[in-house]
């Protein structure tokens, strides 16, 4: 009965394919149905080997009796389970997770655990002097451990040192200079700083934007937090919902702490070992860094991971580069994908903290609507754009090649923006109340602080896991399409609960997968859908706030992030709210087009299929749990902001003559068209054959000030959800259609390519660059293909700008510099699409000097072009037209027949002889022949030229 | 345990169904494998340590000396490598991989062979015998320290799958996943790069980045200010394919590659018949075009691969190939670079 079903037509999609072969399978799975319903447990003993279960024994206080009757058992299920396997002859159409069998509970149970609320990372002001009695960084023990706990978190407790400098420092060595040598080999020199040296990654406009306030932190292994940052919380457990008695007052289970909290993600599981989890501090809850408008910020970044780079349970590289997606920041602290650093090493990343338009717009700071709260009441102005206020952003790290592995391993924390229009203060001064004088939102948060309250707003960092038979985090360095993890986490707990009051919350939901997408439902008990609004995509707020009614969230690929508001106050205390995951995944590719059908989820039936044959990512993965308000919800009603009534943020938006300037570039991403097949490169504009990541090939080379049109594209059935670094974009088009009203609304900087729902093929996306130059990137954010490659580099560039950012290549004894190179189209953009006029670095001839300072634009005359000895640019009546281009030898403007009599004239002649004429030596090879009689005669009945300088 | 826990669904393998246990499919086997190892309290690869012994298989292959040697232990073990994929036949992809790779190990040195490995696996083990790679890379030139190694299409399968290099859904049996993998089995540590890749990081991953930097590679490079650095670079279409595609082979006035040295070559032949050699040199081979024979026989049969160019991208490499040959009035020799010729 199978035989209906031919696999392998090539008529069928992917995705039909693999739905026929499902419906297939569902068959055969029924026939055989008995033994695949034990599937999981022996599977689960499969993994283990005796050790681990010795292990698991120790820690879990399993008895030498049960490990011996899960054998028997085991061995009876293995007798039923082998010969069904054999039948079948397939192991299941879903890798989920990838490459792996089902991670091990430990007899976790969804919802179980509470979720973990961030835990800020704080900040001081930035000193003034050095410090002279300052400890330097702590030496870890050996090659293969990271530094010890209690010594990092005494060196973190002291003050900045050594200061930070404009440029890297270089001067002072390695703390672990002399571990290192041990450990690798002697070396020449060694540096305190991994940032790349000189001037090329100085701090851009580091006076102008000095860091007033510092932050430092350590990536190391797993361990106990010890309640290094209980100071540095802005609510100090004292008030609102983080004070005794409040919802989140006692994070450690005890008090106003966070000590004691292990890194473990879920109190069934085990603690996970130093080498499987790396992160900042090494210490859960996960952080967030709380930053304002106007407040420059210094983030000393340390490398506290082993030296030994086999440390790491199998993924991970003991190098970081740290990017904070999408931060309006200089490209030397946009972590460039080889600008990383080593262990002993720290990194000073300098955000600014301005507003993008900061040097074009409200230059006079005259805007009470670009605004930064002044932590007493009111606001302090700064220059910029105010629409292009940012909100929820993240950092993680970049490191190239093994991006997707570091931050699966923990490399990722939350960052949000507070401004004078989102405050985290629900209270004061509230737009609602007066439309015309006031600014702030008042978004959902709490009042007890002047701002940055989070009672109720809440980050939510999702992600999907997978760990290995011992519970410790797995990876699959082999995976080829995208790495699936099988167990949802939320702030890295496996499926948590979060307490709420009954009121409106807001809610700030990252994906911060390696390759999974999510589709979040909001669900009752009853499984009817909750209503709610969606106010920021991307982290930015949004024009307006956007119903869902009856609807889920869009589906939100990998670094996206959606702010939604949703009123729990509709509740009786006790109910229970859903998110719900239904997006489905088959393999790290992508989603299936469609999500699975909420009742399917609902009734169990989904689940019910087994390993092998569901998406165990899909389903509920947090839950809400009402208990009752007695305050007063003094937050925005997100109705009111809704289509055609209040504008929350407006778009900055284009004019017709900026999209009629603007230059546009192509970017399709995908498998190349040649047989080297592979699946990740990006072919830009008229580029042949794509290529993949090369750190010194500068695809596209934006000016600074100009308006760019990008158009990205994808033709297989892979889904790329595409990031482009530094500026926000605004997407015009999608497959030629005006997008939803969520994108519409919004300014953007993760943009979904595929077949996937609410996606689509072709997008094009409008940006602006401003203020700061340099190295920045554009890539597939599903990091898995990012680390194969589908990544490329852009430059922001001043329009006269002649050098190029050199490459870093960065190595223990210290950073050197490649030359870099530009891509033919990387000035000019794609040559199949209309272009604003040649800008400056445009060379027609490709003769090396570019067209504005080219004497002969259309004819090679510089030092590339071919030429008979003399000088290039060769322009002996100094007009502005090269001799090679100006056959118009009495300078009147034209080239007729008295030129001619000129050149005959001159015919055969040298310099000293009484004929010669230099303007008639066109070639300038100092003889007047048939060489530059065919010149003259390309200029015959033409002005000369054209030429860049007599324009 | 990892050593079967990922073997069989690692990839896409799953879908091709079992190949080296077809009665009882690799999960079986594993799970059996598994079991017994358990029983009898054997050890697998150390704590943490996924990627080693347990997750490569220990086929056998056959090198181009018709050694016979084990995947794992004979090839891997403690080693830096880099591996690819290819077959003699192949005439497009696999010899401009191989000619990358050649520029790779000559950065190298020495240290191929020494502490880095290179092994190119057939995929066509019924045309590419132990002769017919020894062939193959003696006509590249190819020095010691790189193996070509042949093997049943199901141990190169396994080998692939297991890399995560195994592309199910080709439609050309005879196309592949020509990426590069490069690895430390010693540390663990594994990633896949292109061929096309700059053959500099390349050569920098696996004699620097990849071992941890244990050897020194090069004296302090570090520069200073913006008066050291190099000046722009705006490579035109013509230097971009140039250097992607044809410096594999080819130099401009600096000698003999594996193919000819290109000064002047649009003196010494028909432009046209360059265009056309550029565009589809396997083409005029199968036409027997008398000069791409004498050439094919004159190049130790290796073949001018077809890159898919237009003709206009022929004129641009042949445009950059004339301004950068040796002028013919001065005789004065012209830099194949351009950076080096751009003042600032």
């Amino acid at each position: 009965m199978l035989e209906v079903f031919k696999f392998s037509s090539p008529s069928l999609s992917r995705s039909q394919r693999s739905q026929l072969k499902r419906i297939a399978k569902r068959i055969a799975k029924r026939i055989a149905n008995s033994w695949r319903r034990q599937a999981p447990f022996h599977l689960e003993l499969k993994k283990g080997n005796l050790d681990s279960q010795n292990e698991q024994r120790s820690r879990w206080g399993f008895s030498w009796v049960s490990a011996a009757l899960n054998l028997a058992l085991a061995l009876t299920l293995l007798a039923g389970a082998l010969p069904a396997s054999a039948k079948n002859g397939v192991d299941g159409e879903y890798d989920v997770p990838t490459g792996a069998y089902p991670s091990p509970l430990f007899g976790a149970e969804p919802f179980t655990v509470p979720l973990l609320r961030m835990e800020e990372f704080g900040g001081n002001s930035l000193p003034v002097t050095e410090c002279e009695d300052c400890e330097r960084f702590p030496n870890p023990v050996n090659c293969r451990e990271n530094v010890s706990g209690y010594d990092l978190d005494r060196f973190l407790a002291q003050r900045l040192s050594p200061m930070p400098r404009r440029s890297a420092n270089t001067l002072d060595p390695n703390p672990w200079e002399t571990l290192i040598e041990h450990c690798i080999r002697p070396m020449a020199q060694t540096a305190a700083e991994g940032r790349p040296p000189g001037e090329w990654y100085a701090h851009q406009r580091w006076a102008d934007m000095y860091p007033e306030q510092y932050f430092q932190t350590a990536t190391r292994g797993a361990r106990k937090n010890l309640g290094l940052r209980d100071g540095d919380q802005m609510h100090g457990y004292k008030v609102g919902e983080f004070a005794e008695g409040g919802l989140y007052g006692k994070p450690n289970g005890v008090g106003p702490s966070t000590s004691g909290i292990e890194v473990r993600l879920h109190s069934n599981l085990p603690i996970q070992d130093p080498h499987a989890l790396w992160t900042f501090d090494g210490t859960f809850p996960p952080k967030v860094l709380m930053a304002r408008y106007g407040v420059p910020l210094l983030f000393r970044h340390y490398n506290g991971l082993p030296i030994d780079d086999s440390m790491n349970y199998g993924f991970g590289r003991h190098t970081l580069s740290t990017h904070e997606h999408n931060g309006h920041n200089p490209s030397e602290s946009d972590g460039y994908t080889s600008a990383f650093f080593f262990p002993g090493q720290f990194f000073d990343y300098r955000w600014p903290m301005v507003l993008a338009g900061h040097d074009t717009i409200n230059q006079d700071a005259s805007d009470p609507r670009a605004a930064t709260p002044d932590g007493n009441g009111g606001t302090i102005q700064i220059p910029g754009d105010w629409r292009e206020t940012m909100s929820s952003h993240w950092f993680h790290d970049h490191m190239l090649d093994y991006t997707a592995q570091n931050v699966y391993k923990g490399g990722a924390a939350m960052m949000n923006y507070y401004s004078a229009v989102d405050r985290g203060n629900e209270q004061l001064d509230c737009h609602y109340a007066d439309p015309e004088k006031n600014v702030n939102l008042c978004l959902p948060s709490g009042d007890a602080l002047d701002w940055g309250n989070r009672d109720y707003d809440v980050n939510l960092e999702v992600a999907d896991k997978a760990w290995d038979s011992s519970g410790q985090l797995f990876f699959n360095i082999f995976n080829r399409d995208g790495f699936l993890g099988d167990r949802m986490t939320v702030n890295w707990m496996y499926k948590p609960y979060l307490e709420v009051r009954a009121r409106r919350y807001r809610f700030r939901i990252l994906n911060a997968s390696v390759s999974r997408y999510i589709k979040t439902a909001v669900l009752d008990e009853a499984g009817n859908r909750v209503p709610f609004h969606m106010v920021a995509n991307d982290g930015n707020i949004m024009e307006h706030a956007v119903p869902f009614e009856g609807k889920d969230l869009p589906i939100q690929a990998i670094a996206e992030r959606y702010d939604i508001i949703i009123d729990f106050s509709q509740f009786e205390p006790g109910s229970k709210i859903y998110f719900v995951n239904t997006a489905e995944h088959e393999d790290g590719r992508g989603p299936r087009d469609a999500p699975v059908p909420l009742k399917d989820i609902l009734n169990g039936s989904y689940e019910s299929r087994g390993h092998g044959n569901f998406d165990a990512g899909v389903g509920a993965f947090m839950e809400m749990r009402v208990v009752g308000y007695s305050g007063t919800d003094t937050s925005m009603d997100p109705k009111i902001y809704e289509p055609g009534r209040l504008k929350m943020i407006p778009l900055p938006g284009f004019t017709s003559e900026e999209l009629a300037g603007a230059r546009h570039r192509s970017f399709r991403f995908g498998r190349s068209s040649t047989s080297d097949t592979q699946p990740w490169t990006i072919q830009v504009d008229d580029e042949l054959v794509g290529t993949g990541m090369s750190s010194d090939k500068i695809s596209a080379a934006p000016d600074l000030g100009a308006v760019e049109i990008w158009h990205l594209e994808t033709r297989g059935n892979w889904s790329h959800p595409i990031h482009i670094h530094f500026e926000e974009g605004q997407v015009l088009t999608r497959d030629g259609k005006e997008p939803e009203l969520y994108e519409r609304l919004a300014r953007k900087d993760t943009f979904r390519l595929g077949s996937e729902q609410d996606s689509s093929r072709n997008i094009s996306v409008a940006l602006r660059f401003r203020e700061f130059l340099g190295s920045y990137m554009e890539h597939c954010h599903n990091t898995q293909h990012e680390d194969h490659a589908m990544m490329l580099r852009f430059d922001a560039q001043q329009s006269d700008q002649v050098i190029l950012i050199p490459t870093p290549v960065a190595e223990w004894d210290g950073v050197f510099y490649e030359e870099s190179y530009l891509a033919g189209s990387a000035k000019t953009g794609d040559p199949n699409l209309p272009q604003p006029p040649p800008g400056v670095s445009e060379d027609q001839d490709e003769d090396g000097v570019a067209d504005v300072a080219d004497n002969c634009q259309l004819i090679p005359n510089g030092p590339l072009a071919f030429d008979w000895g003399g000088n290039s640019q060769l322009d002996t009546d100094g007009d502005g037209f090269g001799n090679l281009c100006d056959s118009d030898l009495n300078n009147d403007g034209f080239t007729n027949f008295s030129d001619f009599v000129g050149f005959v004239i001159a015919f055969y002649s040298q310099p000293g002889q009484p004929t010669w004429n230099p303007n008639a030596d066109l070639n300038g090879d100092d003889l007047v022949n048939f060489g530059d009689f065919f010149s003259f005669v390309g200029g015959w009945m033409r002005p000369p030229g054209p030429s860049g300088l007599s324009q | 345990m990892r050593r079967c826990n990922q073997s069989e669904d690692s990839g896409q393998g799953s879908r091709r169904g079992p190949r080296l246990f077809p009665a009882m499919g690799w999960k079986s086997v594993c799970i059996l494998v598994g079991f017994v190892l358990s029983l009898a309290g054997v050890s697998s690869a150390e704590k943490g340590r996924p990627w080693g012994e347990g997750y490569f298989p220990d086929v056998l292959l056959t090198t181009h000396e018709g050694k016979q040697v084990r995947f794992y232990q004979d090839l891997l073990k403690d080693k830096v490598v880099a591996i690819n994929f290819m077959f003699t036949s192949c005439e497009n992809v696999c010899p401009a991989e191989t000619a990358r790779l050649s520029q790779v190990a000559s950065l190298l040195g020495d240290r191929v062979g020494e502490d880095v490995h290179f092994y190119s696996i057939s995929i066509d083990p019924e045309v590419d015998t132990p002769e017919a790679l020894a062939r193959y890379r003696e006509r590249f030139d190819v020095g010691e320290g790189w193996t070509f190694l042949t093997a049943s299409r199901e141990t190169s399968d396994l080998i692939q799958r297991k890399l995560g290099l195994l592309v199910e859904e080709l439609d050309d049996p005879n196309d592949h996943d020509a990426s590069l993998v490069l690895g430390n089995e010693a540390n663990g540590r594994w990633i896949r790069r292109s061929p096309y890749d700059n053959p500099k990081s390349l050569a920098q991953l696996l004699a620097e980045s990849l071992q941890n930097g244990r050897r020194p590679t090069r004296a302090n490079r570090t520069l200073a200010s913006y008066a050291d650095a190099p000046s722009r670079s705006n490579w035109g279409k013509g230097e971009r394919i140039y250097r992607s595609r044809c410096a594999a082979c080819h130099t401009v006035g600096e000698g003999n590659g594996l193919g000819p040295d290109l000064a002047g070559i649009t003196q010494r032949r028909e432009r046209e018949w360059l265009v056309r050699w550029i565009v589809e040199p396997d083409l005029m081979i199968s036409e027997k075009d008398p000069d791409a024979l004498e050439l094919l026989q004159a190049w130790d049969d290796i073949r001018m691969p077809n890159f898919g160019l237009d003709q206009a991208e022929a004129e641009a490499i042949l445009g950059f190939i004339e301004r950068s040959s040796p002028s013919p009035s001065t005789g004065s020799e012209r830099s194949l670079s351009m950076r080096e010729s751009v003042g600032p």
